[in-house]
């Protein structure tokens, strides 16, 4: 690694506005900001969309949920109508969904919109994803028990200019009331929220998901497990935070709980443009974006040192979540660390991260 | 394995003397620099790990304390999940030489308010070995090593 601050320049002269959506190529470019003018509207081709949903049948209990990733694959960066994209969850008629053949009703908002200003507009970057996983339940109607076919909107229906295709996904939906937009609208704004930016490959953005989507299981079966458990010395406890205290339990329950809503409710960014041999890394200070290294890919999905366990190790070091430092590395360190220092495991990353991974498990 | 475990456990804990400098006093704005010097007081080179250390060369952990008239001032720089080193991620030290290290911490913190800055660096070292051939080896099989750096002041003043 040379000497260059090439991790640092952020800070020199000021510290460089982040914009969720902007092109990044590296960590060390700056953002152009005047990107999101200069580039065109997309047009038909230049964005790829996938459709996926983590599970075929669905019961009436079950929120139907379905993950969008919009990828630029037009060669330059485009700029897209926020509103005919889940960026801030489903605002207009995103999808054509189908049962058994018919048409099903968009129950959603419709807003009355003025001419796009330019902050209406997003910009995805040359090769740059979008992913979100939005609820569908308070926009379509799944009154009927049946099967569903769900794709993209080809064109947003009002007159929408930008088109999209996408892959159709079938699931069988049982019936369910409806839920009114005002219940529903809250959670598709802010919940789910995972975009990629430094040209993360379609292969990369898939594992990414998927990675993410199992550390929001680990964050909350962590903080249930914290929540259920009677406190008390347990051999998972104690193995990653030592001796048991009322006051360390509390403090260790209060970071997954932190960690948990972060997952749940913010928006985070994985920046795929860092090439170093690490698993990852963030800058504390800047919430919810998360760049992930070389490690990273060759790690497995869940278990120990795995990408879904590296995302809560990265999210408990922002400040706004849980400030953990790098006390120990591996488990081996990090279990001598909870025998040695109690505060120190408290305040370690990779403590957390064995912690939710709990592989092998322990009761 | 056996014999290194011997020889760094017979290894007192003064094996890296260490000496820090800061300039009294700074102009805001201004890039602050803190200079270490680790010296290798054994008979034998040292290979250290440079994870969370000076060794570091540009602040790529939250390695020092450092408070403004009392108060903690953030780390702002990267923080990294570290799998098992590389080869590289070990700086060498011969038997009675000194590694001068300056870091450029107006990086990773901000000094741009005036007052009293205090800088520490507390180690430990996270894996010394005394054998080339031991290093890199796996997380597992690291060995901390105590190291004692005094406490360093700069102020910083208004323009
Ligand atoms: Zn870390």
């Amino acid at each position: 690694m040379s000497t260059s601050s090439r991790y640092l320049r952020w800070l020199v002269g000021g510290v460089v506005g982040f914009s969720l959506l902007s092109a990044c190529g590296a960590p060390d470019e700056q953002i152009d900001t005047a990107d999101g003018q200069s580039a065109p509207e997309a047009t038909a081709g230049d964005v790829a969309v996938s459709l996926s949903m983590g599970s075929t049948a669905l019961s009436a209990r079950d929120d139907v949920q379905v993950t969008v990733t919009l990828t630029n694959v037009a060669g330059h960066p485009v700029k897209l109508l926020k509103r005919n994209t889940p960026v801030d969850g489903i605002k207009n008629e995103l999808f054509n969904i189908t049962r058994n053949g018919a048409a099903v009703q968009y129950i959603g908002r419709h807003y009355k919109w003025a001419a796009p200003e330019a902050g209406d507009f997003l910009t995805l970057g040359t090769g740059e994803s979008l992913t979100r996983t939005v609820s569908l339940a308070g926009a379509y109607e799944f009154t009927e028990t049946g099967s569903y076919s769900i794709s993209y909107a080809e064109e947003i229906h009002g007159g929408g200019a930008t088109q999209f295709a996408s892959n159709s996904i079938n699931v069988w939906v049982e019936g369910r009331p409806n839920v009114l937009p005002e219940e529903a609208g809250e959670r598709e704004v802010t919940a789910f929220g995972l975009s990629t930016s430094g040209a993360c490959t379609s292969t990369e953005v898939s594992s990414i998901t998927t990675a993410f989507n199992s550390a929001k299981t680990y964050a909350s079966g962590s903080l249930s497990y914290l929540t259920n458990t009677t406190p008390s010395g347990t051999a998972r406890y104690t193995t990653w935070f030592g001796t048991y205290s009322s006051t360390g339990w509390n403090t260790v329950k209060s970071h997954f709980s932190s960690i948990n809503s972060a997952f749940t409710t913010k928006s985070v960014v994985v920046d795929c443009s860092c090439s170093d041999s690490a698993y990852a890394y963030v800058y504390p200070s800047q919430p919810y974006k998360i760049y992930v290294c070389n490690a990273f890919w060759s790690a497995p999905n869940t278990g120990t040192d795995s990408k879904a366990g590296t995302l809560i190790h990265e999210m408990s070091h922002f400040t706004v979540v849980a400030a953990t430092d790098d006390w120990a590395y591996g488990q081996s360190a990090c279990k001598s660390l909870a025998k040695s220092s109690v505060t120190k495991a408290r305040d370690n990353a990779d403590s957390h991260e064995y912690f939710a991974e709990n592989t092998p498990a322990q009761n | 394995m056996a014999a290194t475990q011997g020889t760094e456990g017979a290894t007192p804990a003064a094996a890296l003397r260490c000496e820090v400098s800061a300039p009294q006093s700074v102009k805001a704005g201004e890039p602050v620099h803190v200079t270490f010097r680790l010296t290798n007081s054994t008979a034998q080179p040292l290979f250290v790990l440079t994870w969370r250390s000076p060794f570091e060369g540009e602040p790529r952990s939250r390695f020092l304390e450092i408070t403004r008239d009392g108060t903690e001032v953030p780390y702002q720089g990267p923080m990294f999940k570290r799998g098992d080193p590389e080869a590289g991620d070990y700086a060498t030290l011969a038997p009675g030489a000194t590694a001068e290290l300056k870091i450029e911490v107006s990086l990773a913190y901000d000094f741009s308010r005036p007052g009293t800055y205090r800088i520490a660096f507390r180690g430990p070292l996270m894996d010394v070995a005394t054998q080339q051939a031991e290093v890199p080896r796996p997380l597992a099989q690291h060995r901390a090593m105590p190291v004692q750096c005094p406490v360093v002041e700069t102020t910083i003043v208004a323009p």
